[in-house]
């Protein structure tokens, strides 16, 4: 029962009640909801959000964007482009931006966990906070 | 070898007073003549990243990611005299965890250097010239250990070309093995020390090939002693405290006991009758958030400490203890308890836990305690600073010097090429010397008597009334269980106030980088998890303190699976393995973690098969399973921390007064590829050390904001009658020397306290869910 509870979709319900459990089962995993496909949509931005912000939590994209390749040789050329900067975590920047990737991920997961309960409507919400956490993101 | 002192005083003469200068400048200082391979310096192109999106080469991991990334040029980092000697300059501080000596024998190996004849020096607060010098995080390594392989091996290239120039043969015809130079045809061979002027003027490789492992001669062998040793144990190293100059006084500060005081007025009279006192002042400060910016209060500036001390001590200060005043560790931790028992900020929500908790067959549930820490290194924070003629020269035992550097051009209002920070030997650090509040004190003291040089010293009291403390926290933990014991749902809320609050308005939340550290990247298999983290505020300076947030999110977690395992009658190394599942590698970022350690989640996924193997080694080197006597027992632990895995075995026995001793710990660590496995193990001994210390007798605790313990008497460290007889160092091979490096510095200390603190349990069947455990268990 855990199974089908974790697979079972909004729009299963869609088909005719008296079709078999089975067919239900079947039909599941192609008849995905509008919800399931927004938050299928949603993962990867997520995902790519997540990333970012892992590389955003020494140094900073902005940082390490100045450089076109992993090193450099040393030369003093390089001062002028690189001014000291404190890393976000030593900042009082830090943070900003993995908080709201990290809110992203936490709302998809609940639009996901309302999706496998049928729940639409928490499952359009969690999907719409989501995306407004996405939309803070830098 | 170079004295410290020796070369902190060509470092200090060599480096020119005003920036940009030419890396060969201060090198032939150094060596104190020409015909060295010190070169002058030649822009390498950098490496291309190919096949990149735009976005993906804006995303910047590890070393890469960090301010001023990272360099491995071997003219900045290598250079060889006429006579052969090799000399490594090393930019990262070591502190006790040899970080010199390893990065010396990885350039030695790759330029097949001989190594009586490798010395090493120590880098200036200079990150633009040697790439990031923030030594914390467990990073040395690595995001260094690649790169001075290449300097190394591109200096053996140059070496190469040189000699087979020289003979007029082909590059590939001379091979260079321990500091000898042979063109076997020809039966010629030459010293390194013969080629280096001409070396000098080759430009470096941009195609360098890396030994092969097996010809490693100093890396993963485990043969190198510390390379500062006969210094360290014949008292002539230079530490902080051990820095002089000519002329210096000496000073120390009466600081606000509250954080967030202020010096309402004061009076000094008495305290300038003191003989030897040269100058009284006021030092601002009293800032919320304080940054790594001085807590402010009168400084003392004489002849000699004791004079400064003696005169501190007579000064009349009327304090402004600011809002902070009222604050009470005791009453916070109720606060914090009943946080912990209401929802908080969701950080990771996957799957149904309250459906599942509400179906679960039992339900666990339990609340653990972690106080303050101070990190008190040996060696209190000290500096040496002489503001003379617009330009500050500062001699610190720093983890950061360039953090130094950037707060000395801030309080000074200088420019960057007029701020020096020479970096001497750390006696202890643990995060506590990141945060450079101490050189800028030192400075403003040199500028208060018209730049004599000053050593600004910390005492033990000092340091600890006046810290970055380690946080305090509750951790509250529910589980609902199925019929096999096993978890349905888990519920753990985490409160602890934050390191972001010295930056920024308190957040009162956790950070992501906290909240990575062992809360929402727990990799266990489960199939309903939340974790949750409720708001607390601030109300000290919170800093960094040797593994950091793991170490309350370890003690909680693994005491709880113990309790777990007990509700479910069975064994607790079994059923931890069973809670961590199969081997797998979970993408950090599809459990929540934003931070996963700055690394790339897809080179550092967390791999449950090695957290699986370091417990595993840790119960066999423990004889897990054996019978135990009436009175001890063994416990154990496991934690993935700065992309490591160590587990703990403990074995404790407790007395029918409720005193713990600890006779044996094995502790096992799977930090990937192995650069100096001398090293891990000490790091690995000296975290059991700590961690014993944290478990079983360490705590800061507050009244009226005022951190109640003075010394070592009160604040107790674990001390070598308590120490274990027995700490066996489990080191488990993992992955190439092309791979990625783990953190060996502070992934020992987590699961020391939980293994303890379920050894406890097994020999006494009482549970311990606060530290340090002291006499909880003599009632």
């Amino acid at each position: 029962m855990k199974e089908f509870d974790t697979m079972m979709r909004p729009a299963a319900f869609t088909v005719s009640v008296t079709v078999p459990l089975a067919l239900i089962l079947m039909a599941a995993p192609v008849l995905a909801s509008p919800c399931s496909d927004k938050i299928d949509a949603l993962s990867k931005r997520v995902t790519s959000e997540a990333t970012a912000s892992i590389s955003a939590s020494t140094s900073g994209q902005g940082n390490a964007a100045k450089r076109s390749g992993e090193g450099m040789t040393g030369t003093e050329g390089q001062r002028a482009n690189e001014s000291p900067q404190a890393p976000p975590e030593k900042s009082a920047q830090a943070g900003e931006g993995a908080d709201a990737a990290q809110q992203a991920k936490v709302a998809l997961d609940e639009a996901r966990t309302a999706d496998s309960k049928g729940d639409a409507t928490a499952c359009e919400a969690g999907v719409a906070r989501a995306e407004s956490q996405l939309k803070k993101a830098p | 070898m170079i004295h410290d002192a020796q070369m902190m005083a060509e470092l200090a003469s060599a480096k020119p007073t005003a920036k940009p200068v030419l890396a060969n400048v201060s090198r032939r200082g150094i060596l104190g003549g020409a015909g060295a391979l010190v070169l002058a310096l030649s822009l390498r192109d950098a490496r291309a990243d190919e096949g990149q999106t735009a976005e993906q080469k804006a995303q910047k991991f590890g070393a890469d990611g960090m301010p001023h990334g990272w360099r491995d040029d071997p003219k900045i980092f290598v250079s060889i005299a006429p006579d052969g000697t090799v000399t490594v300059t090393n930019h990262r501080s070591d502190m006790g965890q040899g970080v010199r000596t390893s990065v010396a024998l990885t350039v030695a190996d790759e330029l097949e250097a001989d190594w009586p004849k490798v010395k090493v020096v120590q880098a200036w607060g200079d990150e633009a010239r040697f790439g990031n010098q923030d030594t914390d995080g467990s990073r040395s390594l690595r995001h260094f250990f690649q790169h001075f392989r290449h300097a190394g091996a591109a200096a053996r290239l140059m070496l190469i070309e040189a000699a087979a120039k020289q003979w007029g043969v082909p590059a590939s015809e001379v091979t260079a093995s321990n500091h000898i130079l042979t063109h076997a045809k020809s039966k010629r061979s030459l010293g390194y020390g013969a080629v280096a002027q001409a070396a000098s003027e080759l430009p470096v490789p941009t195609n360098v090939t890396l030994k092969d492992p097996k010809d490693f001669r100093y890396i993963g062998t485990g043969k190198i002693g510390l390379i500062d040793n006969f210094d360290i144990t014949t008292g002539r190293a230079v530490y902080g405290l051990d820095t002089k100059l000519d002329g210096m006084l000496y000073a120390v500060v009466a600081r606000p006991a509250v954080y967030g005081g202020k010096v309402k007025s004061y009076d000094d009279t008495e305290a300038k009758k003191v003989a030897g006192v040269v100058k009284i002042f006021k030092i601002d400060g009293g800032e919320i958030p304080s940054e790594f910016m001085p807590l402010g209060g009168v400084a003392v500036v004489a002849k000699n400490t004791w004079a400064a001390l003696k005169a501190r001590d007579a000064l009349k200060i009327t304090w402004d203890d600011g809002p902070n005043a009222g604050y009470d560790t005791d009453v916070f931790r109720k606060e914090l308890e009943a946080a912990a028992r209401k929802p908080g900020k969701v950080v990771r929500n996957q799957g149904d836990v309250d459906g599942a908790m509400a179906k679960a067959k039992t339900k666990v549930e339990a609340e653990y305690f972690v106080p303050h820490l101070v990190q008190a290194p040996m060696e209190p924070p000290a500096a040496v600073a002489r503001v003379k003629d617009g330009f500050c020269e500062a001699w610190a035992c720093t983890q950061g010097p360039q953090a130094a550097n950037d707060r000395l051009m801030k309080a000074l209002k200088l420019p960057d090429d007029k701020v020096k920070v020479n970096v001497t030997l750390l006696g202890g650090g643990f995060g506590r010397k990141s945060k450079p509040d101490y050189v800028v004190e030192a400075a403003l003291c040199s500028q208060a008597v018209d730049g004599a040089p000053v050593k600004l010293a910390w005492t033990r009291e000092d340091d600890i009334h006046h810290g970055y403390y380690h946080t305090i926290s509750v951790e509250h933990l529910e589980a609902g269980l199925d019929e096999k014991g096993m978890p349905v749902a888990w519920l753990h809320r985490s409160v602890a106030p934050t390191i972001g609050s010295i930056f920024a308005p308190d957040p009162k939340h956790e950070l992501p980088f906290e909240l990575g550290m062992g809360l929402v990247n727990t990799p266990f298999n489960l199939p309903n998890a939340r974790m949750e983290n409720p708001e607390a505020a601030a109300h000290v300076r919170i800093g960094w303190f040797r593994s950091v947030s793991n170490i309350p999110h370890a003690f909680a977690i693994q005491s709880f699976v113990s309790e777990l395992a007990h509700a479910a009658g069975r064994d607790p190394k079994e059923y931890l393995l069973d809670l961590i599942g199969p081997a797998r590698k979970i993408d950090p970022t599809s459990i929540g973690d934003v931070w996963n350690h700055g690394e790339d989640p897809k080179l550092y996924p967390i791999d449950t098969g090695r957290l699986r193997g370091v417990i595993e080694a840790a119960a066999k080197g423990a004889g897990w399973g054996r019978q135990m006597p009436k009175g001890r027992g063994l416990g154990i632990a496991g934690h993935y921390s700065f992309v490591t895995y160590t587990s703990v075995a403990a074995e404790v026995e407790v007395d029918d007064k409720g005193q713990v001793k600890v006779h044996a710990i094995d502790i096992a660590v799977d930090c990937g590829p192995q650069v100096n496995p001398e090293r891990i193990r000490s790091q690995m001994e000296g975290a059991v050390v700590m961690g014993m210390g944290l478990a079983l007798t360490s705590e800061i605790t507050f009244k009226q904001g005022r951190a109640q313990q003075n010394n070592f008497d009160g604040y107790e460290i674990i001390r070598i009658d308590a120490a274990p007889k027995v700490v066996r160092v489990h080191l488990v091979p993992t992955g190439s020397y092309d791979g990625p490096l783990g953190g060996v510095g502070e992934p020992g200390v987590p699961p020391v306290a939980p293994a303890i603190a379920n050894a406890v349990f097994a020999a006494t069947g009482r549970r311990v869910r606060q530290l340090p455990i002291r006499d909880q268990l003599s009632a």
